[in-house]
């Protein structure tokens, strides 16, 4: 059963990549995906700013090269 | 082959090199503006073709201008240019320069490579050159975006419907930003 973050992550990652619902974004990385240039990763960052009500520091880049490490921020982000 | 004698701009990411006729012939370089899907996104591009002899005229004429700097972008590790980064326009009264980047090869459009290429530009700009404006344009918002974010641009304006992309009229987003504005974020060895 997927938590509240993650089905909102996926719904973001659907709107960013447009490869259908049946993707499995969660092992979606820098690594695996040609389509997160540096573009998508401004429109992941700034969707995920609106979504969750956030502001993301420069310095925490590094976070946001995969589904998973994104998660796991956002899961650190709230506690 | 890379000559290093031509790298003349060097990060931890990318160097900027000089371009030269070997560039012509070892990379894409002339075919990227002939690539429709490439250009998608890029204003005032794949209108009419490109040719490799269009290319070496144009590389004669940045050659002999003394107010364009354009440069070719190397990812370390690599032998040929993936794109080019350019200061044009530029005015040593207003010390100031318009700006553009083109990533043709769409493997090297990565955050580190996209992002470095610029800041060593506009470290040379303001360092180098002595300006103390760069501004830009692009038709998409998320460009804009990048822009003022990671370096500390700001939106100057919108030029409505100033270009015609995909079979309709869309607007330009100008951009600007002065010397004391600069403030490129830190890039640490993580970041890809």
């Amino acid at each position: 059963m997927r938590n509240d973050t993650e089905v909102k992550l996926q719904g973001l990652f659907e709107e960013v990549f447009k490869a259908g619902r049946e993707v499995e974004y969660s092992e979606y990385s820098i690594e695996s995906s040609d389509l997160w240039d540096s573009l998508a990763m401004i429109e992941i960052i700034l969707k995920i700013e609106k979504t969750f009500n956030i502001a993301v520091p420069s310095n925490d880049l590094e976070k946001f090269s995969s589904f998973k490490s994104i998660y796991m921020y956002l899961s650190d982000y709230k506690k | 082959m890379i000559d290093q004698r031509d790298l003349f701009l060097k990060g931890t990411y990318v160097d900027l090199k000089v371009l030269t006729y070997r560039d012509i012939e070892d990379s894409n370089w002339y075919g990227w503006f002939n690539d429709q899907s490439l250009m998608s996104g890029i204003a005032s591009q794949h209108i009419m073709p490109n040719s490799k002899e269009k290319q070496i005229d144009y590389l004669k004429s940045i050659n002999q201008s003394n107010d364009q700097l354009v440069l070719g972008i190397v990812p370390k590790d690599l032998d040929e240019i993936v794109g080019v980064v350019s200061l044009k326009n530029i005015n040593h009264f207003l010390k100031a320069a318009s700006h553009a980047q083109i990533i043709g090869n769409p493997n090297f459009r990565t955050f580190p490579i996209s992002f470095e290429s610029n800041k060593l530009i506009f470290d040379h700009a303001f360092l180098g050159l002595g300006l103390r404006r760069i501004f830009g344009g692009s038709i998409n918002p998320l460009q804009v975006e990048f822009m003022c974010r990671f370096y500390g641009f700001r939106k100057e304006g919108i030029l409505k419907c100033a270009e015609f992309k995909n079979g309709e009229f869309v607007d330009v987003h100008l951009i600007g930003m002065l010397r004391d504005e600069y403030h490129p974020v830190e890039l640490n060895n993580k970041v890809r």
